[in-house]
């Protein structure tokens, strides 16, 4: 007798399988489609995405989602090209302070929430405003001009052994490795699953809810920050208007991954994120119009989250 | 048997791969109402929806008046004139109760507006129809301003609406009734049976059966038992049936037997608000002390709040006389206290997740290395240890706790607490909705812990158990304690004039 799959493994292969499906329709309309450049070139776009989804992913996992990934990512781009730009800095230490912003704005989001009681969505809207704002008063809407400097733009563009393949790639990869192993083999990881699955019994096992959440809204504005900076290092300056999608995409993808409260998947949110650039990649290339193509992404969106929606029995 | 108007054959349904009813059968007579009964996860409201169109059946057949039917959907069954009365009613609070009458079924007029005339007209025809019952229950009131009596004469009166009924089913329909609703309801469906229509009805409570129903048929795990005429058996016949064995149910208890010197846990002049005033209570090492009261009577408030769950106005608390101060529950953990509470379902466990993570929630310290990793292997054998504690029934310990069954899920969130080893056990109506083998293992498990020299308080408004568990008794009236009694020849008349206000 073969084995049942569980629902969650047949989601999966569903999601899968329509990914599939568009690759091979993207591929036969546009020979270019599946060409390596193409390839790498969905790959990097898709790691600021990638960074935020695990963001959502996190912050749906406790009950929760950050409205305020796309403008921390677009601020902290501002902040380190700034930083070097008009100040002066050494390109790592503003990178470290664009990071530590993300940190910082995370941390007060998981505070206001956790310890206030907030609603995350009251919350990281207000947020999303502030920071909004001070990208616009830091460039008065004009991108930042990063020509002159060159380590700036080594985690963006740096093409590592001739593939096309730059850092930031890779610290995508990482990041996803580390969570996966944060989630499934410590006591924290664990922690979040509970306190988002029934936060009642959480409290009741002695679990340290504010703690659980304050962890989930740093790490959510701290892989923001970084979405952001490496973002600003590809596209090689800082860009005001960049991010606004960001927090929408990013519950897209991590949905079509399977989280909601106290449950998430990171392989199959990656696959989200993945699949989101892959079809906004494809549809360039098979040269739909723009107009037509915010039309396909949403109805390819709500197919994608009717597979993941539970059904009644 | 040739009066069968509804009858089921080779009925079976499976859930995640668990088989919970295997060929099983029902025949349905008019005139009577027919008892469907059974240990929870037995099957029997799994038969109610699957005949009513709640579910849908796997295999088998379902016969309406000798024709073959099939019933994919609950408007489909009312076609056939198969209504039900579910366990978990829809209702829209903020609408009238004649709105809710015509739920997805408003009468409209010729150009397509809503037709109030006809709804308000027809709404007092169905209302007429309850007779008596319906006297308290005005159509034009909003849903939301009645109790679960009148929800359910609503859900009644949504049949009524019907030209065509045959089938009635009620699903646990006194769970959450007073008394006189009760009554009311018991009235109403004799009324029903009088009229011709073929009852089903599905009740924990073994009593409700002797006096309502004329039939009743006995599932047990997943499995057709029989049926009988319950005018020719007896309670302990049903029993019987219903688990296949002589059930003590209360184990061998010997009150005091197991109970040491040492004091335990000693809680003084706790008080909180208007819920309870300067509560007094010790519990020794290897004793249960149950703590009977009416609902109300601020039992619950007060072991929640001796375990930090809710806040509290004053109390000294002394654990293994060191004196402690408790104010979240994770205080009261680290001081080795561990609460069930009430409602499991909302408190106590992740449904969407495994049962092996449901364990390890209280349980982080005995399966977590260092630097906070988790000790995969470990919390697999933990998960093992606890299942097998309380015999929980499940596929594994990977199986969602959702798709448990009621008595399983309290298993679970018992074991929980066994497992995190903690010395005072609060149990808060341990048994509440569960099944009689699943009461006889859970009696049986707090037993043990008390030989091991836990101490427990349980909570409970069952006076059958408060008297076969307890060592000693505290009864609550209105907040207040106002007793203590050694459990050796109490009766149940001695313990309950001190859980009624004088």
């Amino acid at each position: 007798m073969t084995k049942k799959l569980s629902r969650d493994a047949r989601q999966n292969i569903v999601i899968l399988s329509v990914l599939v499906v568009a690759i091979i329709i993207f591929s036969v309309i546009s020979p270019y489609f599946l060409k390596w450049d193409n390839i790498v070139a969905i790959l990097i776009a898709a790691v600021p995405l990638g960074l935020v989804a695990i963001s959502e992913s996190t912050c749906l996992m406790i009950g929760g989602f950050d409205m305020s990934v796309g403008y921390v990512a677009c601020f902290s781009g501002i902040i380190w090209t700034t930083l070097i730009a008009s100040s002066g800095w050494p390109t790592y230490a503003a990178l470290a302070v664009a990071l530590l912003f993300g940190l910082a704005s995370g941390i007060l989001a998981g505070l206001s929430v956790g310890a206030l009681n907030m609603p995350p969505w009251m919350t990281t809207f207000a947020l999303m405003n502030i920071w909004q704002g001070c990208v616009l008063i830091v460039t008065k809407g004009e991108a930042v001009r990063m020509t002159k400097f060159k380590a700036f733009k080594v985690l963006g563009q740096y093409d590592m052994l001739k593939t096309g393949v730059t850092p930031m790639v890779l610290i995508l990869v990482l990041a996803y490795v580390i969570m996966y192993l944060v989630y499934k083999f410590t006591k924290l990881g664990r922690e979040l699953y509970v306190i988002g699955g029934n936060p009642e019994a959480a409290k009741n096992a002695g679990i340290n809810i504010v703690r659980g959440k304050i962890f989930a809204f740093a790490l959510s504005g701290f892989l923001a920050a970084l979405a952001g900076a490496l973002f600003a290092s590809r596209s090689g300056s800082g860009q005001p208007k960049v991010g606004g999608m960001y927090a929408m995409q990013g519950i897209a993808a991590a949905t079509i991954g399977g989280s909601k409260a106290g449950k998430t998947n990171l392989a199959m949110t990656f696959v989200g994120a993945v699949f989101i650039m892959t079809v906004q990649n494809g549809l360039n290339m098979i040269q739909v119009p723009a107009f037509y193509q915010y039309i396909t992404t949403g109805v390819i969106l709500v197919l994608a989250i009717l597979v993941q929606t539970e059904k009644k029995k | 048997m040739s009066n069968v108007i509804l009858r089921a054959e080779h009925i079976s349904k499976s859930f995640y791969g668990n088989k919970v009813l295997d060929n099983v059968e029902l025949s349905l007579e008019p005139g009577k109402v027919h008892a469907l009964c059974g240990e929870n996860g037995a099957g029997k409201s799994t038969v109610l929806k699957i005949i009513t169109g709640l579910y849908t059946k796997d295999e088998g057949e379902i016969y309406l008046e000798g024709k073959q039917i099939e019933v994919p959907n609950v408007d489909v069954a009312k076609k056939y004139g198969i209504h039900v009365v579910p366990q978990e009613m829809q209702m829209l609070p903020e609408l009238s109760v004649a709105e809710n009458i015509f739920l997805g079924n408003l009468p409209r007029t010729k150009s397509g507006l809503v037709d109030w005339k006809t709804i308000y007209s027809k709404a007092n025809e169905v209302k007429a129809m309850l007779g008596k019952a319906g006297d308290k229950i005005d159509i034009r009131q909003k849903a939301g301003e009645l109790g679960m009596g009148a929800w359910q004469l609503i859900e009644i009166m949504r049949a009524f609406t019907s030209d065509n009924i045959k089938v009635i089913a009620f699903d646990e329909p006194t769970s959450s009734l007073s008394d006189n609703e009760v009554e009311v309801l018991f009235d109403l469906i004799r009324g029903l049976r009088a009229k011709g229509l073929a009852v089903v009805y599905v009740s924990h409570r073994l009593k409700e059966i002797f006096q309502l129903c004329d039939q009743v048929s006995v599932f047990r795990d997943g499995h057709y038992i029989g049926t009988r005429e319950v005018s020719e058996i007896q309670t302990s016949d049903l029993i019987a049936m219903m688990i296949g064995r002589d059930l003590n149910m209360f184990g061998d208890a010997n009150p005091g037997a197991d109970v040491q010197a040492e004091v335990a846990l000693k809680a003084s002049n706790y008080s909180h608000g208007r819920f309870y005033q300067n509560i007094n209570i010790e519990v020794h090492k290897g004793e249960i002390l149950g703590m009977y009261g009416l609902v109300g009577a601020g039992r619950t408030e007060f072991v929640r709040g001796l375990f930090g769950a809710d806040p509290k106005d004053s109390g000294e608390l002394e654990i293994f006389g060191k004196k402690v101060n408790i104010k979240i529950p994770r205080d009261a953990i680290k001081e080795g206290i561990g609460l069930v509470t009430e409602d499991r379902r909302g408190e106590g466990l992740m449904l969407i997740q495994a049962i092996k993570w449901n364990l390890s929630m209280t349980n982080f310290p005995a399966i977590t290395g260092g630097l906070g990793m988790l000790d995969l292997k470990k919390e697999k054998e933990y998960a093992a240890k606890g299942m097998d504690i309380f015999s929980v029934k499940a596929t594994g310990i990977d199986q969602v706790a959702g798709g448990l069954s009621g008595g399983n899920q309290q298993k679970v969130v018992l074991a929980k607490w066994v497992l995190a080893d903690c010395q005072i056990l609060i149990v808060d109506e341990p048994t509440r909705g569960i099944d009689v083998g699943a009461k006889a293992e859970v009696y049986a498990a707090l037993h043990d812990l008390a030989k091991q020299g836990k101490a427990i308080i349980m909570v409970s408004s069952e006076l059958p158990e408060i008297l076969g568990v307890s060592d000693r008794i505290v009864v609550m009236c209105e907040g207040r304690q106002t007793a203590v009694l050694d459990n050796k020849n109490l009766t149940e008349e001695d313990v309950i004039q001190y859980a009624f206000s004088k």
